[in-house]
């Protein structure tokens, strides 16, 4: 696959992914973003974006037993892959490079 | 309904899992809503929890039905045809939900009108499929059939369930000789109903039972759920009396007591020694009976054969099929023949069970079907008009994109989707409204109803709902969606974006929509008129009676003071306090009496000027003063007095209808009477001519006569009293002389006047009534609103056209002249179609009408001006509208 930036959502999942760790299933990936970017999420671009993200190879998920508040639904759990980590990262240092020398940039200057 | 669910609605999570991928994922985002509706449901309750549910389901199921979920883009080639035209489907719904929630009034009033024409039918569609449709609950329910004696003479050839009057009850004997001699039943048995009292810890209680036969349980084939049901030993002469219980009275008067077996009952003075309990659901011959007993010897070894008291049901061998079974019985019923010649004109007649317990409610309940589909159709045509508005509105759009090279298919499908939506919303509305109102819609219902408690309200419902909803939605879309795909594409954009007579061929197709659905409302006004006239005709009868003032109070005669003697100063002691209290006028008594339950029709001899007849003939066994109390007059010769006793000559007062029976020209005094059962051969003299007394308010007997009651003493029940107030204060102190009279007993009372207002009769139609009465201003309140908008609409359309003439000097008074009279030429154009349609549909509502023709022209002129007048309020708002345009406005906006 091209190399390619990854736009905001799909950093924020991705990142919201590699918080939650262990315990990164679809619903707790929602409550992260709610809680750390104040972001609510509708559910569809949500699955939208875990299955774009799952087709680039960037995220992986393995399936675990459904539980009686799930009705016995299953739970998917994901974790980013290498070339998630690889992804994010390239993103994150564009950003910054792009961001040099800007930190200051505009936060004094009146409206 | 449904026992509340820990989870989301079940119907919404099987929808969800079917528009997301098979597999892991599609279950695990299942899953996930499930766990976020669970966590809701403790914080928010159930129905927030709900609504937020389906609006994820919602976005989930839209966000990821297609590739993607968005249409495919052209720079990516060429995907295969499905799996586009899978993402346009998203596409189109998603865009379709958009539009629909730019324009809320039309979308609300289109989802109102579906959901109420589709909650309608899917509520009407649930009871007709459970008292018509579904089998009973019984195994094997096509095997069992009624079995009666028929009379030739009174039926006919061929009687059918719905005339029950020509299938006569049989006694024990011929009951007997039927399942003894009977090649072609696995097993029969015979019941019989009746009241009784059961005297229960709190005192003697009213209680329905059912006399029943082992071989009727048998033939039924239900399980008890504990115990035993009747063995062939029960049948035997000497057989301990047994009981077997419903699990409704199980559970009220033994609180689901496990250790009920072997208990000892008391019903009507005899102990009664439970052997069982049938499982909840088990309701036969109706829902009312709460216990079965076991036959009494007395009746066991009765010889009589020309009563009849019992019913016979009996389970086919399925081989024969009901015509060969018939043949069988025929040759039974010729060999019984041979043996007692008196009954060779008798035959035996198998009808299924199902045809007997429905027994002739089907056309009354299928009519309804078919007024309630009339109203979905009506929501229908609005539907389809909306949606007909909106395609002319876009048939620029619907141009530049077929200019732009869009498929006229595509654009079809587009159209489609948006119809889609609107009827599955639609779809939702009526189920929620089937869902709430079922409840209060059974509780109208007539309670004699057959197989009433036999209706669920389950999710089946839903699955009617929403076949009902897309058939409707189907119908509608296609043509105006073809239609404005259809237009040529240079007339479109060469318009240069003005309406001028563009939507005219459009507002023809609306104007057609509108004719039918006026026409349709009037039918469902005409018919709704016609059972009110119906009812109004039903109360306005006279019962040949005087209902004013009495009290009604019925219980049996004490078992000590059944003998002759005893008897007699039984009925002169009840007489004389009854008469001691303050107000009361006249005291009678009968032992049958109209509006106060069944009654007994022997068959009698009567002479006749041409000689002697027999016949089935009702009587009444009475005190003298019963005709007085009753108000029913004498029109001929005299009363019973109390010198007819028992050393007199025996007398009996004849009704008119039996007097004109005896003697057509002149006179029956003198003529006699001989009621034929055994122990009863005398002839009586008729001394008196009686008024005619309905019965039930719909059934006039043929031919009554009354005896005095000390010429042929037996039971007396009913106590008639009149007084000169209101009678609801003897109630009370008529109770308590009952109770004292006979403590065993659970006296009934009522007004005789409540009585005949909430007859059989009366309730049924007025049933019938409301239900029609509901539909009808359901119907024409959407034919209304139809009017409404085509008028709304064609205004908006020649706005220019009006500027136009009132700059150039027109009225405003012809103006508005000119809309009202094109809404009323639809109206009159509908009530002319709708006018045929009753004169052609009146037959089949004729049988469910008293006293007046379908063809009732007051009807016909009535509703026709109700519905006139609405379109008329209908048409004068986008009248007004159009009369108060601004020329100078309308013509600027060009």
């Amino acid at each position: 696959m091209a190399p390619r930036f990854l736009g905001d959502f799909e950093q924020m999942v991705l990142l919201a992914v590699l918080r939650l760790g262990e315990e990164a299933y679809a619903v707790a990936v929602l409550r992260e973003m709610d809680i750390r970017a104040g972001h609510s999420v509708s559910r569809g671009t949500l699955y939208k974006t875990l299955e774009r993200l799952h087709a680039r190879g960037l995220v992986a998920w393995a399936v675990e037993e459904g539980t009686p508040e799930r009705g016995g639904h299953p739970r998917r759990l994901f974790r980013v892959t290498a070339a998630g980590m690889r992804a994010l990262h390239d993103s994150r240092s564009v950003f910054l490079r792009m961001w040099e020398g800007l930190e200051g940039a505009g936060e004094g200057s009146p409206r | 309904m449904s026992p509340r669910r820990a989870g989301p609605p079940a119907w919404a999570e099987a929808l969800l899992l079917l528009s997301l991928p098979r597999g892991p994922v599609g279950r695990s985002i299942v899953g996930d809503l499930h766990e976020e509706f669970t966590a809701d449901l403790s914080g928010r309750g159930r129905t927030r929890a709900v609504l937020r549910y389906l609006r994820r389901a919602l976005s989930v199921a839209l966000h990821l039905s297609g590739p993607g979920g968005r249409a495919p883009h052209p720079g990516k080639g060429r995907q295969s045809r499905t799996r586009q035209g899978v993402g346009a489907l998203g596409h189109d719904l998603r865009l379709a939900a958009r539009l629909l929630l730019r324009r809320p009034g039309l979308t609300l009033t289109a989802v109102v009108s579906l959901g109420l024409g589709i909650g309608a039918n899917t509520g009407l569609f649930t009871l007709v499929n459970a008292i018509l449709l579904r089998p009973l609950p019984y195994p094997e329910a096509a095997e069992l059939v009624g079995v009666f004696r028929i009379d030739p003479e009174v039926t006919g050839p061929t009687p059918t369930p719905e005339r029950l009057s020509g299938l006569f009850a049989v006694p024990y004997e011929v009951h007997r000789d039927w399942v003894e001699m009977s090649p072609v039943f696995t097993a029969a048995g015979g019941y019989a109903t009746d009241g009784a009292t059961v005297l229960e810890e709190s005192g003697p209680a009213s209680v329905r039972v059912a006399l029943m036969t082992s071989g009727t349980f048998r033939a039924l084939g239900v399980a008890p759920e504990l115990g035993r049901s009747f063995l062939p030993e029960d049948d035997q002469v000497g057989a301990p009396p047994a009981a077997v219980l419903s699990d409704g009275y199980w559970r009220r008067r033994f609180g689901g007591d496990r250790g009920v077996l072997g208990k000892v009952l008391e019903v009507d003075g005899l102990g009664y020694t439970v052997v069982g309990v049938m499982p909840q659901g088990f309701a036969f011959p109706g829902s009312a009976t709460q216990l079965w007993l076991s036959f009494s010897d007395e009746l066991k070894t009765n010889p009589v054969r020309n009563a009849g008291y019992m019913q016979v049901v009996a389970r086919l061998a399925p081989a024969l099929g009901l015509e060969g079974a018939q043949r069988e019985m025929d040759q039974v019923a010729r060999r019984i023949g041979e043996i007692h010649p008196e009954e060779v004109e008798h035959g035996i007649g198998l009808f299924p069970l199902k045809d007997l317990i429905v027994a002739g409610r089907g056309a009354g309940l299928l009519g309804l079907m078919g007024a309630v589909a009339l109203v979905l159709l009506i929501a229908c045509t609005n539907l389809a008009g909306i949606l007909l508005v909106r395609a002319t509105e876009r048939r620029r759009e619907m141009g530049v994109r077929r200019a732009l090279g869009a498929g006229r298919g595509r654009l079809v499908a587009q159209q489609l989707a948006e119809c889609i939506l609107l009827s599955l919303l639609g779809g939702l509305a009526g189920w929620a409204l089937a869902r709430v109102g079922m409840e209060p819609f059974l509780s109208l219902m007539p309670r004699e109803l057959p197989r009433l408690g036999e209706v669920r309200v389950d999710s089946g419902l839903l699955l009617v709902a929403f076949a009902l909803a897309l058939l409707a939605g189907l119908l509608t879309a296609l043509l105006p969606a073809w239609k404005a795909a259809a237009t040529p594409i240079n007339t479109v954009l060469g318009e240069g974006g003005r309406n001028l007579s563009g939507g005219r061929s459009a507002s023809r197709i609306q104007g057609a929509l509108v004719v039918s659905q006026v026409a349709l409302a009037f039918v469902l006004l005409a018919g709704a008129g016609l059972f009110v006239r119906s009812m109004v005709e039903l109360l306005a009868v006279d019962p040949g009676f005087r209902s004013e003032g009495i009290v009604i109070a019925s219980f049996d005669v004490p078992p000590d003071r059944r003998s002759t003697a005893e008897f007699a100063a039984f009925l002169e002691e009840m007489e004389a306090r009854l008469r001691s209290f303050p107000g009361v006028l006249e005291v009678g008594a009968a032992n049958q009496m109209p509006f106060s339950g069944g009654w007994s029709a022997p068959p009698v001899s009567v002479e006749t000027v041409e000689g002697v007849r027999e016949g089935i003939r009702h009587f009444a066994a009475v005190l003298p003063t019963y005709h007085a109390t009753m108000g029913i007059p004498i029109v001929e010769g005299r009363s019973l007095s109390p010198q007819d006793g028992p050393a007199a000559e025996p007398v009996v007062v004849v009704s008119e209808t039996l007097a004109r029976l005896m003697a057509p020209e002149g006179s029956p005094l003198g003529m006699r009477v001989r009621i034929e059962t055994v122990g009863d051969s005398l002839w009586r003299t008729v001394v008196g001519v009686a008024g005619d007394v309905v019965y039930r308010l719909n059934y006039v007997p043929q031919g009554m006569f009354y005896v005095p009651i000390t010429q042929r003493p037996g039971s007396i029940r009913n106590w008639v009293v009149r007084s000169d107030g209101d009678p609801e204060r003897l109630l009370a102190p008529v109770r308590r002389l009952a109770v004292e009279m006979n403590p065993g007993a659970a006296p009934e009372l009522r007004v005789l006047e409540d009585a005949v207002r909430s007859s059989e009769a009366v309730v049924a139609s007025r049933f019938t009534v409301i239900l029609l009465g509901g539909l009808a201003a359901l119907a024409a309140f959407l034919a209304v609103l139809g009017v409404y908008g085509v008028l709304a609409y064609l205004v908006q359309l020649r706005t220019r056209e009006m500027g136009i003439r009132m700059a150039m000097g027109a009225e405003r008074g012809r103006v508005l002249w000119r809309v009202l009279r094109q809404g009323l030429a639809l109206a009159g154009l509908g009530i002319g179609v709708g006018v045929v349609l009753v004169l052609v549909l009146g037959q089949v509502v004729q049988a469910g009408l008293f006293g007046i023709p379908a063809r009732d022209p007051l009807t016909l002129v009535g509703a026709a001006l109700g519905l006139g007048a609405a379109v008329l309020v209908a048409s004068y708002l986008p009248a007004r509208r159009a009369a108060s345009l601004d020329p100078v406005v309308v013509l600027r906006g060009e």
